[in-house]
């Protein structure tokens, strides 16, 4: 069967007629010049050529045909990157597997893997069936501080190899030694550094995922609870009792408005309480409907992000304060406006506003306001914030609360 | 009751009961209460409502547009969807099945009550 060689071909067909590695030189000055190669091609060759390089020059210093440089990975087997499949064309492996567990080592190049000893051959040995014959070979292995950590070997030259040439490839294997180490070592980290990379990757997303289930469940209960508001408001003969029941559906549904615009942040984190100040006057401008029609909103909104801690009371003091402007603001269908205001100001403190140009104060009106559960809630909930509370009813209602962006 | 028909798809029960008397208040006759995909597909071959009220979350393998992109397909019906967060990954699929409009959970029911009435008053509901 034809074979299709791949892409580290390192078999050297015309190594003959190549010229002898500068013949004039000594031996030693020839030995640092191989050296000196291999250490060029380890500092400027990427991983996936470099194997391929270092065996070119080591077949090239040792006139053989053939050869292999392979290192063991963690979990003890040998890989060879820079193996062509003419060498091994008879794999156990698919086409692509250059990488030999230990417990499969055999062979000679396994004795030297296991023994860590170099070892020389001049006679055919055994290979395995498809196996490129193999007629002369010299197998070194790589050592690092007693460590095996690869392999380094030549075959099929035409004439024997000797001690010359075993003494050759030992020095090469021990100069190879070190910065194979390193290269491996950093290898290792690397893998490890993306392996937590991507674990991390992982537990954030996991983290996502339960954040967006827990704020789904938050929010599908409040839909429950706010069902159960109205199915139990069906019931009530009274206006007062159905009233109160609506201003607490109210306040549920500023609360499930703050963990809508939470989600709407994608990291969870931060509310844009500009956004959700707009939504929440709208929604309310919406719900009453019959005072709406005579009272225009104004917004004046700054653009701010705060805490879902943050958001909350400011929704609630929002939904409070317009609720009672719509309600007992314009008496008798008065016509008028509304301003909601979120202002960033210049001491860093957040101001939130809700004023109207209805009715003035509860005396002044006989009217109720500036009394109420609603306003005392909004001196809670101003408190909570760590915030000051201003309320003026002159002319109309003017209602400020100033609170620290960031509470506690 | 004569109102035009509405099948109401939601997986939480007492929403879908209040969701129910709310629609019936308004004059619509709720043809089926379902919790799952399967179950809508399956009560509008029977009922053949004239509109689906569709909860985008459901329970089972089916979510809630999935569900409406088969009664649209095989019975020529609309939906209103339901949604606790409608984010823009969602608000992209539910655009493919031309709803009658998309609500966010907890309802405003005014805000039903009138894209409803407009879709069954311009006769929308008969074109698809």
């Amino acid at each position: 069967m034809r074979r299709r060689p791949s892409k580290g071909v390192v078999l050297k067909p015309e190594i003959n007629v190549r010229k002898k590695a500068n013949p004039e030189l000594s031996g030693s000055d020839r030995e640092l010049a191989i050296h000196n190669r291999i250490a060029d091609v380890f500092l400027t060759v990427g991983d996936e050529e470099m194997y391929e390089k270092v065996l070119d020059i080591v077949l090239e210093a040792l006139e053989s045909r053939h050869g292999v440089f392979g290192y063991i990975d963690p979990e003890g087997s040998l890989v060879c990157p820079s193996m062509t499949r003419e060498i091994f064309a008879q794999c156990r492996m698919s086409e692509a597997d250059t990488v030999f567990p230990a417990d499969s080592w055999s062979g000679i190049w396994g004795e030297s893997l296991t023994t860590k000893r170099t070892i020389l051959s001049n006679s055919s040995g055994k290979v395995p069936e498809g196996h490129i014959p193999i007629t002369r070979c010299v197998f070194v292995p790589i050592v690092d501080r007693e460590e095996l950590i690869g392999l380094l070997a030549v075959a099929n030259r035409d004439t024997d190899y000797g001690d010359a040439d075993r003494n050759l490839m030992e020095a090469i294997a021990g100069r190879i030694g070190p910065i194979l180490h390193a290269r491996l070592a950093r290898d290792i980290k690397e893998q490890e550094r993306q392996s937590t990379e991507a674990a991390l990757h992982r537990v954030l997303g996991e983290k996502d995922a339960l954040l967006k289930e827990v704020h789904h469940r938050v929010k599908n209960n409040m839909a429950v609870i706010l069902s159960m508001i109205g199915l139990q408001s069906e019931g009530f003969v009274h206006q007062e009792t159905a009233d109160g029941m609506n201003k607490i559906a109210g306040r549920i549904r500023a609360m499930a408005l703050a963990h809508d615009q939470l989600y709407q942040s994608k990291d969870f984190q931060r509310v844009d309480l500009g956004a959700y100040a707009q939504r929440l006057s709208d929604a309310l401008f919406q719900t009453c409907s019959q005072q709406a029609g005579m009272v225009a909103l104004e917004t004046r909104i700054s653009d701010a992000a705060v805490t879902i801690d943050v958001a909350i009371p400011c929704g609630l003091i929002l939904n409070e304060l317009i609720s009672n402007s719509l309600e007992h603001g314009f008496p008798g269908e008065k016509k008028g406006e509304i301003v909601v205001a979120l202002e960033i100001c210049e001491d860093g403190l957040y101001e939130l506003a809700v004023m109207d140009n209805g009715v003035g104060s509860t005396l002044d009106a006989g009217g109720d306001r500036g009394v109420g559960l609603g306003l005392h809630l909004v001196e809670l909930l101003a408190k909570q914030l760590g915030g000051e509370l201003e309320m003026r009813w002159d002319h109309g209602a003017d209602v400020r609360v100033r609170f620290p962006p960031e509470n506690q | 009751m004569t109102g035009p028909k509405i099948l109401v798809v939601e997986d939480e029960f007492i929403v879908a009961f209040e969701l129910k008397g709310a629609l019936e208040g308004m004059g619509y006759t709720v043809c089926g209460m379902v919790s799952s995909g399967e179950d809508a597909i399956e009560c509008a071959e029977r009922e053949r409502p004239d509109c689906v009220l569709m909860d985008v979350s459901l329970r089972g393998e089916m979510d809630g547009i999935e569900a409406a992109r088969h009664i649209r397909g095989r019975f020529g019906t609309r939906s209103a969807f339901l949604s606790g967060f409608p984010v823009e990954e969602m608000m992209r699929r539910v655009a493919d099945v031309r709803p009658i409009g998309i609500f966010v959970k907890p309802l405003e029911y005014g805000e039903l009550e009138q894209t409803l009435g407009t879709f069954f008053l311009s006769g929308a509901s008969e074109i698809d």
